[in-house]
């Protein structure tokens, strides 16, 4: 009885051993995980707008990380989903480094197709999730949020009283006041803002259009002055005001007059 | 002879027992590092330090049942201990198997860390140190038996 029960002290004791020195240095080579995130890059045509972050992955560990999932879903101010996107890498292993390019795409006009962003700021949640299978055996999983500002292209937007004067005896000379905000920190809003002013009856008195170039995070003042026929002008009218840029086109905005 | 010899084996001197003092201290100590190097490398995961009271308790009652263990060496105290050595490992971890995945904050991150396979290995060592800690004691009492008989065997 007395070798068979040694042979089995010995076992358990190599068993506890292993176990041990497992769970050890499992711990350890977790605190020797760093995960660094490089600058995002930013690439945006006319429909789409990819942000491409850069996730350096350092497994100075001695155990392999196997099924590393990052995902990452952006959601508005009403938590409707805008972006989910998701990278998988089947490993990383150990004294190694990964860099892993995560691609979050989402379309920009049907941010900007809202009325909410091209007059409010706002903010979108960012929430990241990363899942892992350490040593091929425990499950990781990290999960922050983070919020990403938006600032309105249009910010208080305010087009003010048309001033009208003589041109000459068919013609008035009316001036529109505009100015807006722009509080973008992504784009400057380059383009034109047109007006058309009509009178009571509905009928198209003149337009015109102004260029318009507002840097990001920079105020815009303009005045648009346009011609309109003075026989067909009445005390109260309407005039309609159109944004027309490369990132978006908004209009019309209809102010009453008079 | 043999009575004499016998006699000199079953005395317990003054010296055996500092030597088993010693080696318990010993073993307690060694057993104290490796906890202490541990508990230092685990200081990157601030966040379990909420997890770590249970776990430093079933360390110092592991200490302790060692200490005892090694200072009761060939009594039937050893095995006692150990047993219940043994079965408390098993109980500690079958408790807290429950809440083998662990969800901390850290810095802003949520970290979860599923810990069930650990917790399944330990429950398995227990249940292993377990079954050594009976076969052990069976194999004590059965010596202790045989060592009787032939005692009346001889008398007779």
């Amino acid at each position: 009885m007395n070798v068979p029960l040694r042979a089995l002290s010995w076992a358990v004791r190599f068993f506890w051993i292993i176990a041990l020195a497992f769970a050890v240095t499992c711990v350890y080579s977790v605190t020797l995980i760093r995960v660094d995130f490089g600058e995002p890059i930013m690439n945006s045509t006319e429909e789409n707008c990819t942000i491409t972050l850069p996730i350096i992955f350092d497994n100075n560990g001695y155990y392999n990380i196997a099924g590393l999932n990052i995902t990452t879903l952006i959601t508005d101010y009403e938590n409707k989903r805008i972006s989910e996107a998701t990278t998988y890498i089947e490993q990383v292993p150990p004294q190694n480094s990964a860099t892993i390019f995560h691609n979050i795409s989402f379309n920009l006009n049907e941010i900007m197709i809202q009325e909410h962003y091209l007059f409010n700021d706002s903010n979108f949640t960012l929430s990241g999730s990363i899942q892992l299978n350490y040593a091929n055996l425990i499950p990781f999983g990290f999960e922050a949020n983070t919020t990403i500002p938006w600032g309105a292209p249009l910010f208080n937007f305010t087009a003010g009283e048309p001033e009208y004067n003589t041109y000459n005896s068919t013609y008035l000379r009316v001036n529109v006041p505009i100015n807006f905000e722009n509080h973008s920190l992504y784009f400057n809003v380059s383009g034109a803002i047109r007006i058309e002013i009509l009178n009571d009856r509905h009928q198209l008195l003149g337009e015109s259009a102004v260029s318009v170039d507002a840097p990001s995070n920079a105020m815009y003042y303009g005045e648009i002055e346009t011609l309109v026929n003075a026989a067909m002008a009445t005390e109260r009218g309407q005039i309609r005001i159109y944004v027309e840029t490369e990132m978006f086109r908004y209009g019309p905005m209809v102010i009453n007059h008079g | 002879m043999d009575k004499v010899k016998k006699e000199k084996d079953d005395k317990f001197t003054m010296r055996d027992f500092l030597s088993r003092f010693s080696k318990a201290l010993l073993k307690v100590a060694i057993g104290y590092i490796l906890f202490s190097i541990f508990s230092k490398l685990i200081i990157p995961l601030k966040g379990i330090y909420s997890y770590q009271t249970g776990f430093t308790t079933l360390i110092v009652l592991f200490l302790v049942f060692t200490f005892f263990i090694e200072l009761a060496k060939g009594t039937i105290i050893q095995h006692v201990f150990s047993i219940a050595n043994s079965l408390m490992i098993v109980f500690y971890f079958v408790c807290i198997l429950d809440t083998g995945i662990i969800n901390v904050t850290i810095e802003q991150v949520d970290l979860m860390v599923d810990l069930r396979f650990f917790l399944s290995i330990f429950i398995l060592g227990g249940v292993l140190s377990f079954a050594k800690s009976m076969l052990q004691l069976v194999n004590w009492m059965n010596e202790r038996e045989e060592r009787w008989l032939r005692y009346q065997i001889k008398s007779l």
